[in-house]
C-alpha cells in the first residue's frame, strides 16, 4: 500500500514536471543552443533537435499516462479520491 | 488534371460514407452509450480537428517561407496535452460534471450564470471565427479548382485564380446540411454528438493517411540525399539563429491557449468528454497525431521549392507535387485529405457556435421579449432546434459572405493566427474561474471586453488594410494623427511584429482588468457558490450543496418548463423518480435537478432565467456558503493531519524495528554469556573432579602429595566461588536492582581503603604501591563500598598483570571543574589500542596473566561507574604500562 501510494505520488510529480521540462526545452533561451547553422547527417541540427525533443515528450507522456492508468485502476483506487482532490494546484 | 465530375463524384461518395458513419454512430450510441464510440481513440481523433485545412495546406507553405515557425502551432498543444494533469484534467472534469454545453456556457456558469458574459463570448467567437471559416471555404474551393484545372495543377497554382463561388456556395450548403442533420437532431443532455464525432474521427484518419501518403511518395521519389533536399531551403531553416525570439514564444503560447479555447476544440475536448481515461490517453496520443502529420511537412516543402517552378503557391505544394509527378491518385487522396480537414473543422465549429448562439443570444432575447412559445409540449423544443439550425446556416454563410467580399485581398492568408488571437481572449477568465475564488463576473466581463477591443483594434481591423472600418491612414499614423494610438505600435511599442504586439497588449490588459475589477467588489453569493463548485471539483459532496440555495416553486409549473424543454418523456422520468407527482411545492433538490437538466440543454444562464419565472422566492444561505467553503478547508486540514499521522506511524515503526534489533543483540549476548559462564565453570570443576578422583583411587598416596592435591582442590573451589560471586554481581548490576546504599562520601578515602586491601597481594607479588597526587575536598554521591570495589579491581589487576622486573602501581586523583578523576597507572605491558575496549567485556582477560582471574572485574567496574554516571576507560601513559581512568561528576567542594 505504501509503495503504491509512493508510486502514485511519483506519477503525479512526473505529470506536473513534464510540461515544464518540455517548455524549457522548446522555448528560448534553451533552444538557442541548437539554433546554429549545423547539420546532422545533412539535416539541419535545429530540425533534428525539435523533432527529437517532441518525440521524447510524447514518449514520456505515454509513460506518465500508463502509470496513472495503473494507479487509478490498481488496488486502493477508491481511497485516492481525497488526496487527489486536495493536491490540486 | 482530374476531371471535375470525377472529383465531385468522389467527394459525394466520400460524403455519403461519412453520412453512413454518422448515422451508424448515432444509432450505436443510443443502444450502447459506453461502446467504442466513447473510446479514447475516437476521442483523440476527434480532437485532431485542430488540424484544419490551414494545417493541411498551410504548414507546407509556412515551412517553405518561414522555416520552422509552423511547428509552434503544434508544440503549444503538445505541451498543454502532455501537461494535462495540471490544467486540462480539471477543466474537463468540471465540464463533464456540470454538463457544460460550450466555452461561453462554462464561463458564464462559473461567474454566477451571467447571461451577459455568455453573450459577450458568443459575439467574440462569431466575429473571430467567421474569417476562419471563410479561410476553410477558400482552401476547399482553391484545392478543387487546382486539381481540376484544365492546363494542369502547376499552372493553376502559379497564377491568381478567380475563386469559383459556385463551388464555394455548394460546399457551404453541403456543410450546413451535414451539420444540421447530425449536429442538431435533438437537444440531448450533455450536447454530445456521437454521430458527428464518429464521422470526424474517420475524417481525421483520412487526412492523416492522405498527408502521410503524399509525404512518403515525395520522400521516396523526390527528396534524394538530405543535402539535395535542403539545397533551396529558406534562410530561416539553414540559419535559424534569428527564428527564436518573442514571436516563437508568442506563437507557442497562442497555439497552446487556442487548443483549449477555440469553440470547436472546447466542444470536442470538454463537452464531448465522457471519462478521465479519454483525456489521459489523448495526453500522448494527440501529440503523437500532431508529430505524425508534421513528419513530412519539411520534405514536401523542400521538394516543392526544388522541383516546382518559381512562383508556385507553396500553400498548394501538397496538391501540385503529386499532380505534376503524374500521381493523380495520390493527388486525389491529398485533395480528400484537405477536404476532410476543412469540412470537419467547419462542421464542428458551426455546431459549437450554433449551441452558443441559441443558448446565449437567441434564448435570452426570446425570453426577454416573450417570444418563446409557451403552449404545447414540443413547441419550445422545436423553437430551440430551429434557432440552432438557423445559427448553423448563419455562421457558414457568414463565412461564405466574408470569403466573397474579401476575394480580392490577401487578408485571408494570415487570418488563422489573427483568429486564434481573438478566440483565446476567454483564457484568463477560464484559468481564474478554475483556480481563483475571488474572481467576479464583472472582472471577467471587463477583461474580456477590453481584450476583445484591443484585439480588434490592433490586429483584426488592420488586417483589412484599410478596406473595412479602419482607413489605411489610421493604420499608418493612428486616429487623428495620434502617434501613441497607432494600431501596430500602441504607446510607441514597436519592437514586436503586429501579432505579438496584439497578443501582448490584449492578454496583459485582459488579465490586469480581470484581477483589478474582481478585487474592487465582493463576488455575489451565487458567483461564490459556483466558484466553490468549480474550483473544488475533485471534492464531491452533495448535501451541503443542496442546502445553500433555497427556492420555492410549484411542482406543476416546474413540470411545465421541464416538459417544454426536455420533452415529456424525460420530464416524466425525472419527476416520477423523485415521487414528486403528488406534492404541490417542489423540494430544493428537485428544483436543482431540473435546473441541472435544463442547463445541460440550454446552458446554465438560460436555465436559470427559465426557472426564475416559476421560482417565487430565492435565498442563498450565506452561512451554508461559508460552511461549504469551510468544508473544503476542513478536508485540506484533515488530509494534512492524516499525512502527519502516517509519518508518525512510520517513525514509530522504525523505532520498533530498532528496538527489535537491540533485543536480538541482547539475546545473542545472553547466549554468549551463558556459554562463556559454563566454559569458565567447567575448567575449575574439571580439575576439582580429577584431583578428587586421584585422591579417592590412590589411598596409598604420599601424605605431602595428598596435601598438595587438596590445596589445588581448595584453590579451585575458591576460584569457583569468586567466579560465581562475580557472576551474581554482574547479574545484580545488569538487572538494575543491586543493594545500593546512596550517601555522600570522600572518594580519596575510599581509594585509600581499596589500596590497603590490596597491600597483601602487592607484597606477595613484590609490587610497589604508590599513592601520588590527591584531589582533596571532593564529595561523591553513591555507594562507597561499590566505589572502593572498583579500585580494588583496578589495583589488583594492575598488580596481577604487571610483568616488569621492578613492578610498580600508582594511583593519582584530581578534581577539576567539578569532575573527579582518578588514574591507576602501572608500568606493566602495554595494551594495544584494539584491545582497550574489549577488555571491559565479560570474561575478557589481559594478554599474559600472571594469575588467572574470572575476567569479570573490569566488566563489573564499568557497570558500577556507569551507574555512578561516570566513565571508565583505558588510556596511554606515555611510557610503558597502562592507565585506567575513572571520571565522575563530583557533588560539590567540601568547605
Amino acid at each position: 500500500m505504501k509503495r503504491h501510494a509512493a508510486d502514485h505520488q511519483g506519477a503525479r510529480d512526473a505529470a506536473a514536471l513534464l510540461p515544464i521540462a518540455a517548455t524549457v526545452l522548446l522555448l528560448p533561451p534553451f533552444i538557442l543552443i541548437f539554433a546554429a547553422p549545423a547539420f546532422v547527417f545533412g539535416v539541419p541540427l535545429i530540425v533534428a533537435y525539435v523533432f527529437g525533443v517532441w518525440a521524447v515528450v510524447i514518449f514520456a507522456a505515454w509513460l506518465v499516462a500508463r502509470r496513472h492508468a495503473e494507479a487509478s485502476d490498481g488496488p486502493g483506487a477508491a481511497q485516492e479520491t481525497v488526496p487527489t482532490s486536495v493536491d490540486q494546484p | 488534371m482530374l476531371h471535375a465530375n470525377l472529383v465531385v463524384l468522389v467527394c459525394l461518395a466520400y460524403v455519403a460514407i461519412l453520412f453512413g458513419v454518422a448515422f451508424a454512430g448515432d444509432r450505436r450510441a443510443r443502444k450502447d452509450p459506453t461502446g467504442w464510440l466513447s473510446s479514447p481513440l475516437v476521442y483523440t481523433l476527434s480532437i485532431s480537428i485542430y488540424c484544419s485545412s490551414w494545417t493541411f495546406f498551410g504548414s507546407v507553405g509556412s515551412a517553405a517561407k518561414n522555416g520552422l515557425e509552423f511547428l509552434t502551432i503544434y508544440l503549444g498543444p503538445t505541451i498543454v496535452f502532455a501537461g494535462w494533469w495540471l490544467f486540462l484534467r480539471k477543466l474537463v472534469t468540471v465540464g463533464r460534471v456540470h454538463h457544460t454545453t460550450s466555452i461561453a456556457d462554462f464561463i458564464s456558469a462559473r461567474f454566477g450564470k451571467s447571461p451577459a458574459l455568455g453573450a459577450l463570448i458568443t459575439i467574440l467567437a462569431v466575429v473571430a471565427i467567421t474569417p476562419y471559416i471563410a479561410l476553410q471555404l477558400k482552401a476547399l474551393t482553391a484545392s478543387f479548382q487546382v486539381v481540376t484545372y484544365p492546363a494542369g495543377a502547376v499552372v493553376a497554382a502559379s497564377q491568381r485564380l478567380e475563386p469559383d463561388f459556385l463551388v464555394a456556395f455548394w460546399l457551404a450548403a453541403g456543410l450546413c446540411l451535414f451539420s444540421i442533420i447530425f449536429g442538431v437532431r435533438n437537444i440531448d443532455v450533455n450536447e454530445r454528438h456521437h454521430g458527428v464525432i464518429a464521422a470526424i474521427a474517420v475524417e481525421a484518419l483520412v487526412k492523416l493517411v492522405a498527408f502521410l501518403a503524399v509525404g512518403l511518395w515525395v520522400y521516396l521519389t523526390l527528396s534524394g540525399t538530405p543535402e539535395e533536399m535542403f539545397r533551396n531551403a529558406p534562410v530561416s531553416l539553414m540559419h535559424p539563429e534569428q527564428s527564436f525570439g518573442a514571436r516563437w514564444f508568442a506563437l507557442c503560447f497562442l497555439s497552446g491557449a487556442a487548443v483549449i479555447c477555440l469553440p470547436r476544440q472546447f466542444q470536442v475536448t470538454v463537452v464531448e468528454n465522457s471519462s478521465e481515461e479519454q483525456i489521459r490517453t489523448a495526453s500522448w496520443m494527440f501529440p503523437l497525431y500532431l508529430i505524425l502529420i508534421n513528419l513530412f511537412v519539411i520534405p514536401i516543402a523542400m521538394a516543392g521549392l526544388n522541383y516546382l517552378p518559381a512562383g508556385s503557391d507553396p500553400d498548394l505544394f501538397v496538391l501540385t507535387l503529386p499532380m505534376t509527378g503524374g500521381q493523380e491518385t495520390i493527388g486525389l487522396l491529398a485533395f480528400l485529405g484537405g477536404f476532410s480537414s476543412a469540412t470537419s473543422m467547419v462542421i464542428v465549429s458551426s455546431i459549437a457556435l450554433s449551441t452558443m448562439i441559441s443558448n446565449h443570444i437567441v434564448m435570452p432575447l426570446a425570453m426577454r421579449f416573450s417570444m418563446v412559445p409557451t403552449s404545447g409540449g414540443q413547441n419550445t423544443r422545436n423553437f430551440i432546434l430551429a434557432a440552432r439550425r438557423a445559427s448553423i446556416v448563419f455562421i457558414v454563410f457568414l463565412g461564405f459572405i466574408y470569403f466573397w467580399v474579401s476575394r480580392t485581398s490577401d487578408a485571408l492568408a494570415s487570418i488563422g493566427l489573427i483568429s486564434f488571437c481573438g478566440l483565446i481572449q476567454p483564457l484568463p477568465s477560464l484559468i481564474a474561474g478554475l483556480y481563483w475564488h475571488r474572481a467576479t463576473h464583472r472582472g471577467a466581463i471587463a477583461g474580456l471586453a477590453a481584450g476583445f477591443l484591443i484585439w480588434a483594434y490592433t490586429l483584426f481591423l488592420p488586417s483589412f488594410e484599410g478596406a473595412f472600418l479602419m482607413s489605411a491612414d489610421v493604420i499608418e499614423n493612428g486616429p487623428f494623427g495620434l502617434g501613441w494610438l497607432v494600431p501596430h505600435a500602441l504607446f510607441g511599442l514597436d519592437v514586436f511584429d503586429p501579432l505579438v504586439h496584439a497578443l501582448f497588449w490584449s492578454m496583459t490588459v485582459n488579465t490586469g482588468l480581470l484581477i483589478a475589477v474582481s478585487l474592487l467588489r465582493e463576488p455575489t453569493p451565487l458567483t461564490r457558490f459556483q466558484a466553490t463548485l468549480f474550483i473544488d471539483i475533485f471534492r464531491r459532496q452533495t448535501e451541503t450543496e443542496l442546502g445553500v440555495i433555497r427556492r420555492t416553486a410549484r411542482v406543476h409549473e416546474l413540470r411545465q418548463i421541464a416538459d417544454r424543454i426536455l420533452g415529456p418523456v424525460e420530464a416524466v422520468h425525472l419527476f416520477n423518480r423523485h415521487g414528486a407527482e403528488r406534492a404541490v411545492i417542489a423540494s430544493d433538490e428537485l428544483i436543482s435537478l431540473v435546473e441541472q437538466r435544463l442547463a445541460a440543454n440550454v446552458g446554465a444562464a438560460s436555465a436559470r432565467s427559465l426557472l426564475s419565472r416559476v421560482v417565487t422566492s430565492e435565498t442563498i444561505g450565506v452561512e451554508e456558503l461559508k460552511r461549504l467553503a469551510g468544508e473544503a478547508e476542513q478536508i485540506r486540514a484533515y488530509s494534512a493531519e492524516l499525512e502527519r499521522k502516517s509519518r508518525q506511524v512510520e517513525a514509530t515503526a522504525a523505532e520498533l524495528a530498532q528496538a527489535n534489533e537491540r533485543l536480538r543483540e541482547v539475546d545473542t549476548q545472553k547466549d554468549e554469556f551463558l556459554s562463556q559462564v559454563s566454559h569458565e565453570v567447567r575448567t575449575p570443576m574439571a580439575s576439582i573432579r580429577s584431583f578428587s578422583d586421584i585422591l579417592l583411587n590412590n589411598r596409598d598416596m604420599h601424605e605431602t602429595e595428598k596435601l598438595r592435591f587438596l590445596g589445588i582442590i581448595q584453590d579451585e573451589s575458591l576460584r569457583l566461588t569468586r567466579l560465581l560471586d562475580g557472576i551474581l554481581d554482574v547479574n545484580q548490576l545488569e538487572s538494575g536492582k543491586p543493594a545500593w546504599e546512596t550517601g555522600p562520601f570522600d572518594p580519596d578515602a575510599a581509594i585509600d581503603q581499596a589500596m590497603e586491601s590490596c597491600e597483601a597481594l602487592a607484597r606477595a607479588a613484590r609490587v610497589t604501591l604508590k599513592r601520588s597526587r590527591r584531589a582533596r575536598r571532593a564529595v561523591i554521591l553513591g555507594d562507597r563500598d561499590r566505589f572502593a570495589q572498583v579500585f580494588i579491581n583496578l589495583v589488583s589487576n594492575a598488580i596481577k598483570y604487571n610483568t616488569d622486573p621492578r613492578p610498580m602501581v600508582s594511583v593519582a586523583s584530581s578534581l577539576r571543574k567539578g569532575v573527579f578523576e582518578a588514574r591507576v597507572i602501572d608500568n606493566g605491558p602495554c595494551i594495544p589500542q584494539s584491545e582497550r575496549e574489549r577488555i571491559f567485556a565479560k570474561f575478557a582477560r589481559g594478554p599474559a596473566p600472571r594469575q588467572s582471574g574470572a575476567g569479570l572485574g573490569l566488566a563489573i567496574s564499568r557497570q558500577i561507574i556507569e551507574r555512578f554516571g561516570g566513565q571508565i576507560y583505558c588510556a596511554e601513559t606515555g611510557k610503558t604500562g597502562v592507565a585506567f581512568v575513572v571520571r565522575l561528576q563530583a557533588q560539590s567542594h567540601r568547605t
